[in-house]
């Protein structure tokens, strides 16, 4: 592998590698600067990716599975990026401030220290590796766990180069000089300095994605592969910003419980539906009508374009964004759903509660996640008070806690009497 | 556990809860091929005991195998003291002027949060609280007040 490894995608408006004149042998073609794009409320969608080896833009996109490494640098016209943003989905995409990379070369022994004296200086995040990396020289560091944080514990390599992160604008030379000094340095280490274009990290992991089978006879598949067993409930998921591949335990538990629960005809509501993976599968199973509701704007595009990647008839996924001052989003007339779920964070699901359940009928479901073996007890007492029946799932250290809604919710901790009220 | 091989060590301050791939997660932990949903997900889990925009530091370690673990730790019980004494500096003149004032109740706070930290895990909750009443000492505030 290179040593010097830039994952961009060419498709994204705002990411580009900019090289300053000074070189960096890895990287080939041109080295004059582009002028910057202007930050674009557009996105192509992920399914657009070009490979690393292109020298010019060109309009046929070549699709690839694999992350494209920006080993040379890539020409990008702004009107090759209008078309391509016109023929393609826009989400709503906030633009980030670019960031400046610096790398910086150093031996082992002082690495530690000056990375803890540059993340004082003004360093957003730093990272310490080989710099060997790939190469005959590579120094390989076991490690049974994560590393320790006391730094004299930390066995590193001999040869390491530390990548700094700075904000767009500061005085990288400045901060460094003053990391050094206060490490004792005598005098400043060799480093290189990059302006690092906001790129699409999540589409860049997220191309090591393949189909699962999350349980018996559910695939979850990416968009770009074909589904291992044609016959089975499989459900096409583009990777993008919002939260929801299916490989996430809490996804998986989440599925296997709706796999397990839903049943044809059954209405349902996704709270914190993210890239809407638990909506869509359940409207797979068999569900005629599901709600998603989510903070996140990208949710509400990325749901809606996966929904479209299943097939699925329009308005049978309706995604709604939870506003910031807490109201209710989803619309009156959407009450009484048959299956609740809900894979969030610990502190949304205790203070909502009683909305999540409020959405449920009664004798319905529900089910919620996103939570640590260790947070189940708190969710469990917040929600006793709507549920009964309630039992856990665990996966990996994760949980999914569920339970049918109850008839009548008592306002204080007596003794159930609701049962016999349970149509 | 077997062990791993090291890939990269990955130092960065993330807001409690509030992970996501944007920067300064995204290009840090991305670099690396980590799993960025994963790591948002884990991380705010795991900071939800945290109030949210609490400066988390995070140090992440990647294997070879693209695979990852990480530590976090809370801020420096200075920035706890500053925040709860409404300052935005130390004082300047510790034992001599009195830079702002604290109740026992937030000593009593931050301790629970360091005591969560890998390494106040095993210190008794006074002693936690005895080392934050003498940072609170160096930066000239004071402790006054009764523990409800």
């Amino acid at each position: 592998m290179p040593h010097w490894r830039m994952l961009c995608l060419e498709a994204c408006p705002i990411r580009r590698l900019i090289l300053p004149p000074s070189t960096l042998s890895l990287l080939r073609g041109s080295s004059s600067l582009f002028p910057l794009p202007s930050p674009s409320r557009f996105r192509v969608p992920p399914r657009f990716r070009l490979r690393s080896s292109f020298a010019a833009f060109s309009s046929t996109f070549n699709f690839t599975s694999t992350p494209t490494y920006c080993s040379s640098l890539s020409r990008s016209h702004p009107s090759s990026r209008l078309f391509a943003s016109s023929t393609s989905q826009i989400y709503s995409f906030t633009p980030s401030s670019a960031m400046q990379s610096v790398r910086i070369s150093s031996p082992g022994d002082i690495a530690d220290a000056l990375m803890e004296a540059l993340l004082s200086f003004g360093a957003a995040s730093c990272s310490i590796e080989d710099s060997n990396l790939g190469a005959p020289q590579e120094q390989e560091i076991y490690s049974e766990g994560p590393i320790p944080w006391q730094s004299g514990k930390r066995q590193l390599w001999k040869d390491s180069t530390i990548t700094a992160l700075f904000a767009a604008g500061e005085d990288v030379s400045e901060a460094l000089a003053m990391a050094a000094n206060s490490v004792g340095l005598k005098e400043m280490p060799r480093y290189v300095v990059e302006v690092l274009e906001d790129c699409d990290w999540v589409l860049e992991v997220e191309s090591q994605f393949k189909p699962v089978e999350v349980s018996e006879g559910l695939w979850i598949v990416p968009k770009w592969s074909q589904p291992p067993d044609a016959k089975a409930l499989n459900v096409i998921i583009d990777p993008g910003l919002a939260f929801g591949t299916g490989e996430h335990p809490t996804t998986r538990l989440c599925l296997r419980w709706l796999h397990s629960v839903v049943r044809p005809g059954d209405k349902i509501i996704d709270y914190g539906t993210g890239s809407g993976i638990l909506s869509i599968a359940a409207l797979k199973m068999g569900s005629v009508h599901a709600v998603g509701v989510d903070i996140d704007p990208v949710a509400i595009s990325s749901a809606e374009y996966n929904a479209s990647l299943n097939n699925l008839k329009p308005n049978t996924l309706q995604v709604y964004v939870a506003p910031a001052d807490g109201d209710d989003p989803v619309p009156k007339e959407f009450t009484d759903f048959d299956v609740v779920v809900a894979n969030i964070l610990l502190n949304p699901l205790v203070e909502l509660a009683g909305r999540i359940t409020g959405y449920c009928k009664t004798g319905g479901l529900v089910g919620v996640s996103g939570i640590l073996v260790e947070q189940v007890p708190k969710v469990k007492e917040a929600y006793s008070l709507y549920l009964d029946d309630i039992s856990v799932s665990y996966d990996n250290g994760w949980a999914c806690v569920s339970g049918r809604k109850k008839g009548i919710v008592e306002t204080s901790a007596r003794p159930s009497q609701s049962l016999e009220s349970q149509t | 556990m077997a062990a791993k091989q090291v890939s990269a060590i990955i130092r960065l301050v993330v807001n409690a809860g509030q992970a996501k791939p944007a920067p300064p997660v995204g290009p840090a932990l991305g670099q690396h091929r980590l799993n960025l949903m994963a790591f948002c997900k884990d991380f705010n889990a795991r900071t939800q005991h945290i109030k949210s925009e609490v400066p988390m530091s995070v140090m992440v370690t990647a294997y070879k195998d693209n695979s990852f673990e990480f530590v976090v730790k809370s801020p420096s019980t200075s920035y706890f003291l500053k925040k709860a004494a409404g300052l935005q500096s130390g004082g300047g003149n510790p034992g001599h002027k009195v830079a702002g004032v604290v109740t026992p109740k937030h000593i009593y706070e931050i301790a629970k949060i360091k005591q969560a930290d890998p390494d106040c895990q095993y210190m008794p909750l006074e002693s936690i609280c005895k080392s934050i009443m003498g940072t609170a000492r160096s930066m000239g505030i004071e402790v006054k007040g009764e523990l409800v």
